[in-house]
């Protein structure tokens, strides 16, 4: 029961928050680099390389308003499964198409600062790797969550810097084993970023 | 296309017998997968062989029998085999059936000898299938009738006849016999999370109808030829063992007669596995139709641990479908 009144209250904050007019709402297009670490996973992973760094790039659309706001994040980090001298993974990449709730300082209060929010949503996470035989390929879209956070600055009214860190980690569908792992599917990764906010 | 070449390529390296480049390219990267796949699965040592028709094609150890004397594994390391006993135990059973002295529907304890040997459970007329390696218990007393000696005896009469010239019918099996190979048994060992290895213990104590054999790849290599050539059973023997059980509903079941028998894409495989829990792991994965078999053993239980390999499916093994993958193509 709480955490139902819980979940309307935080609905309710969403609405007001962006039901207000436009022009109050900030809107914010960041495209972004960045590099992955901390990851793991249970997928056969030939090369040892998902533990490694991996760049990623990727674009966030958001939507701002004094407290709440939504983003849709979508990032690609090519040669995922990808690294060192075996080379037994030909072509492999992990990419994510995320849905947030953003949860930020409230604007007034870092009108000329770094501007905090936490980020937390549901979306698609779509794995490839294509080993040298082709006997173990993985082509699956898994249902991902990711939670983190990050600070925005804008250095003139449109233009501002922004350093984003998320975890990514698939929704886990217990005893799915399908010769592509070596137990029930996972994967998870951290990814850290830096982009530009563009305010349009 | 590149797919089909090399697949091609090792189809027909093992069974026809090209030229020592082609064979050593496929080979060397199967054996690559191999050990990235027991690196991650976090198995210390493992012991691999590919056997053909009549003899090992290919072998090679990976990793370390003792991890903490950096003793490296070799191809006559000798490894728990856990739940691979039971096909020889099988295989002692379908003799004495071959000869008529036990009959399949004759009763072991609670349970005929056809439900011990397929895993099921229920009237013949609807089977159902429950993989418990300790119910094949009575087996053990079932061949000891038979042949008049005790089941070590009869199982260490098997391997001599296979010229299984290490393996050992048991860890409790005469001391002085075989302690000299007993030197080269893998050290058992549990793998954590962060896959690192401690010391532990062998599930297995003494020889039962179901674990217990100790053997190197070599030697089930011996095992494997000799049913290949149905020289230890009749063919028509080993076509019975080697088809699924059907419930009246025509439903297929994964085991049959000491195997696990299944079909990828039209191609028969028959199959078993060991566990010993945080100790040890084996797999024998067999093509009938191109006489190729793939055997491993491991001194972890990550081989087998944690997939569902006894619901009966051995795809489910990113290992066992690298080899069905690469080879039936």
């Amino acid at each position: 029961m709480t955490e139902r009144r819980g979940l309307r209250a935080v609905l309710a904050l969403a609405v007001l928050a962006l039901g207000r007019p436009a022009g109050a709402a900030d809107w914010q297009i960041r495209p972004f680099v960045g590099f992955t670490f901390g990851g793991r996973t249970t997928l056969v992973n030939l090369d040892d390389a998902v533990e490694k760094h991996h760049g990623m790039i990727g674009v966030t659309n958001a939507i701002l308003g004094d407290v709440v706001g939504i983003d849709i994040d979508l990032a690609r980090g090519p040669g995922f499964f990808q690294s060192g001298d075996r080379h037994l993974v030909l072509e492999s990449s992990v990419t994510t198409l995320m849905g947030n709730f953003v949860l930020a300082v409230p604007r007034h209060l870092t009108e000329y600062t770094l501007r905090p929010y936490v980020v937390g949503g549901l979306g698609l996470m779509r794995v490839n790797a294509l080993d040298y035989f082709g006997v173990l390929p993985i082509a699956d879209s898994f249902l991902a969550y990711d939670i983190g956070g990050g600070a925005i600055g804008f250095v003139t009214d449109r233009i501002g810097v922004c350093w984003d860190v998320r975890r990514f980690r698939n929704v886990v569908r217990s005893g799915q084993t399908r010769g592509v792992s070596v137990d029930t599917e996972r994967l998870s990764y951290w990814r850290a970023t830096m982009g530009l906010a563009i305010r349009y | 296309m590149r797919k089909l070449a090399l697949a091609s390529i090792a189809a027909a390296t093992l069974c026809l017998r090209l030229p020592v480049h082609a064979q050593d390219l496929v080979l060397d990267r199967f054996g690559d997968y191999l050990d990235s796949l027991r690196a991650q699965v976090g198995i210390p040592g493992l012991t691999a062989a590919i056997v053909g028709a009549n003899d090992i094609t290919w072998e090679r150890p990976f990793g370390y029998s003792n991890v903490e004397r950096l003793v490296a594994t070799r191809t006559d390391t000798l490894y728990h085999v856990d739940g691979l006993t039971q096909t020889l135990t099988a295989t002692l059973v379908l003799r004495c059936v071959e000869q008529g002295r036990l009959s399949l529907d004759g009763r072991a304890g609670d349970a005929t000898i056809r439900q011990l040997l397929t895993h099921t459970t229920g009237a013949a007329d609807a089977p159902q299938f429950l993989y418990r390696p300790d119910r094949l218990a009575p087996l053990a007393e079932a061949v000891s009738t038979c042949t008049g000696e005790s089941f070590r005896t009869s199982m260490a009469g098997l391997l001599d006849q296979l010229n299984m010239i290490d393996a050992v019918p048991g860890p409790d099996a005469s001391p002085q016999a075989y302690a000299s190979k007993l030197d080269r048994l893998a050290t058992p060992y549990a793998v954590n999370a962060q896959r690192r290895p401690s010391p532990s213990r062998y599930a297995a104590t003494t020889l039962t109808a179901a674990a217990g054999l100790i053997a190197t790849t070599r030697d089930l290599a011996k095992f494997d030829v000799e049913l290949k050539r149905r020289r230890l059973l009749r063919p028509e023997t080993i076509a019975l063992a080697w088809s699924n059980p059907t419930t009246a509903s025509g439903q297929l079941l994964p085991h049959g007669l000491g195997w696990f028998v299944q079909n990828y894409n039209g191609e028969p495989i028959v199959w078993q596995f060991g566990l010993g829990d945080n100790a040890s792991s084996s797999m024998t994965v067999m093509l009938p139709r191109r006489a190729l078999t793939l055997i491993l053993l491991a001194n972890s239980d990550g081989l087998v641990n944690p997939l569902p390999l006894a619901a009966g499916d051995v795809l489910v093994s990113p290992f066992a479908k690298l080899f069905v993958g690469l080879f039936t193509r």
